[in-house]
């Protein structure tokens, strides 16, 4: 596992410094229809800090991101967010960055990739008033930044999907918030166009001063670039690095996504020697 | 060449003749182009949300309306204002609930359109069949025709196009975000319930006054091609306004013109028929431009 020392260092010793907690929840339980999805979660996330957050389908990961959003309010305890609890209000006034899952876009859909980046702007701007240059110029830089000049005028919808999860990326990133978050960024992208993501993630992360949430199944990357990661299944179990480099502990400790994740590498790891020695197979060979 | 260009200038001729010898041509073609303004602005956002269904169902529902209105004020069947305006409200109270079972998405808007309007229909024959209630064909409280348009009909057009036009104006990029992504207009902190309930709203009072007008058929074809149109001819979403404009106003002109020249020919159809000839038309070249589509 490769490390990046000292830009870690970093923004560690920053969060120290300037202590102040970005997302606090305290003692949250949330129940959706009468099912309770959430419970017993307390959770302090410093400001500069990188939160990773696992689990399988269906354990609160996406429930926990509205939260912090204020879609959804917590049926029992109490959320902060930079000091105020969050609704439509304290969004336009403190913007929070969000990067969805990848969704699918009709290919004629009516928009440019400058117009999607500037779509982050929308909330800020007063009725009837065009935006503000600032956000035009820091959507420019953004997309030049990514290297994404070259398609600033390409229909949206004509984007592959690694190209549109940067779109969305710098669509968050377009009105400086303080928080990002970010729901599995990358399913479907391949593992070069996510560490290519993830590097310019944390390059962002360092310039802005961003708090970053994430959920995600990549837990090789999360755990070279977060400063925690919580495993989440309906409550919240917590990890730091140092627990991370030793698996073995973990996957006794905690009967969570890391297991399930270690076996399906094991698994795969068979599946691949059998289909190896399948391809070596001169029958298979004779039909191709 | 020669002769078309003397067939061409004799057909002019004659349009205007017609236009100084019967004064409600011009502003028939005045009512059409205002008609058509409103509508095509607002066909942008029906093609975006799947709306298309909502004109007609409108209109059928407000035969509820006309019979509940004939209902209630009975004894003054010859003031039609009363009529009128509780037809109005009654469809506006169906656009209300429209909007209301459509918001949480469980129920799709088209459904929701079918339910109530069917409901409404129903409450309609009920109380039409009703001993002393029998008014007949009572078509004329709602299907105007555009030949027939008043002045003060055509103010209340004028009115209600720069209520639309204002309206589109100042939240232009907050109905975008709307149409394409829900979610995140809520989080960047565009309230879509207050957009979801003022569109519907706006598409109500558009379908009940220009109907007044413009008549049924006009009135829904004008709802839905110019914004389909516009969907073919540009990728900007600003320019789609602009060529939803420029169709619908385009084949306002030339229908109404074309139906003065050829009188007895009605004129709502003939302008449906240019529109639909223009989408095809349009829907033909993006076959040829685009010819490796997904």
């Amino acid at each position: 596992m490769t490390e990046q020392p000292l830009s870690h260092l970093r923004s560690l010793i920053r969060a120290d410094v300037n202590y102040a907690p970005a997302v606090c929840m305290n003692n949250i339980a949330v129940s959706l229809n009468g099912r309770e999805v959430l419970f017993d979660i307390d959770l302090c996330l410093e400001e500069g800090g990188f939160l990773g957050i696992i689990g399988s389908s269906g354990s609160g990961k996406t429930t926990l991101l509205n939260v912090i959003l204020g879609l959804i309010s917590p049926t029992e305890g109490s959320i902060e967010v930079f000091g105020g609890a969050p609704n439509a209000r304290m969004r336009r006034a403190i913007p929070i960055g969000y990067v969805p899952q990848i969704q699918t876009i009709p290919p004629f859909f009516p928009a440019t990739v400058f117009d999607m980046v500037l779509m982050g702007a929308y909330g800020t701007r007063r009725i009837g008033l065009p935006i503000k240059n600032e956000y035009k110029s820091h959507a420019l830089s953004l997309l030049a930044q990514m290297k994404l000049e070259h398609l600033i005028d390409h229909p949206i919808g004509r984007l592959s999907e690694g190209e549109r999860q940067q779109v969305w990326l710098a669509r968050a990133l377009v009105v400086r918030p303080r928080l990002l978050l970010l729901d599995e960024p990358f399913r479907g992208v391949d593992a070069s166009g996510k560490r290519c993501f993830f590097n310019l993630l944390f390059d962002l992360k360092e310039q802005f001063n961003l708090t970053v949430v994430m959920v995600s199944h990549e837990i090789d990357l999360l755990t070279r670039f977060s400063h925690r990661i919580a495993c989440l299944n309906k409550t919240i179990h917590w990890h730091d690095r140092s627990e991370w480099r030793n698996r073995d502990r973990i996957n006794h400790g905690y009967k969570c996504e890391l297991k399930n994740h270690l076996d399906f590498e094991k698994r795969m790891k068979e599946t691949d020697t059998k289909l190896f020695a399948d391809s070596s197979d001169p029958s298979i060979h004779h039909h191709i | 060449m020669a002769t078309i260009m003397e067939i061409l200038q004799e057909y002019l001729s004659q349009t205007l003749n017609d236009l100084n010898t019967y004064p409600f041509l011009p502003r028939m073609v005045a009512a059409s182009v205002l008609v058509a303004i409103p509508c095509s602005m607002l066909s942008v956002f029906v093609v975006f949300k799947r709306l298309a269904f909502l004109g007609p169902g409108i209109c059928w529902a407000a035969m509820g309306g006309i019979a509940l209105g004939l209902f209630c004020f009975s004894h003054s069947v010859e003031s039609n204002i009363n009529v009128y305006a509780c037809t109005i409200g009654f469809c506006l109270f169906v656009a209300a609930l429209v909007a209301l079972t459509s918001r949480s998405g469980r129920i799709p808007a088209d459904s929701a359109i079918g339910i109530y309007v069917s409901a409404g229909m129903a409450l309609g024959i009920l109380l039409n069949s009703f001993p002393n209630m029998h008014v007949g064909d009572f078509s004329h409280y709602l299907f105007g025709t555009i030949l027939i348009a008043s002045q003060p009909d055509l103010m209340v057009v004028v009115i209600l196009a720069l209520l639309v036009a204002g309206f589109i104006f100042l939240l232009k990029k907050d109905f975008f975000v709307f149409c394409f992504d829900p979610i995140f207009s809520k989080i960047i902190g565009i309230s879509t319930g207050f957009l979801h309930y003022s569109l519907i709203g706006l598409l109500a009072i558009t379908i009940i006054v220009c109907v007044k007008i413009a008549g049924v058929l006009l009135t829904t074809s004008l709802l839905v091609i110019p914004g389909a149109c516009a969907r073919l001819m540009t990728m900007n979403y600003g320019r789609m306004f602009v060529c939803s404009l420029f169709v619908a106003v385009f084949s306002s002109i030339l229908g109404a013109v074309l139906s003065i020249s050829i009188f007895p020919y009605p004129p709502d159809a003939v302008i449906v028929l240019i529109q639909f000839a223009f989408f095809i038309f349009l829907l033909f070249i993006q076959s040829l431009t685009r010819r490796n589509r997904i």
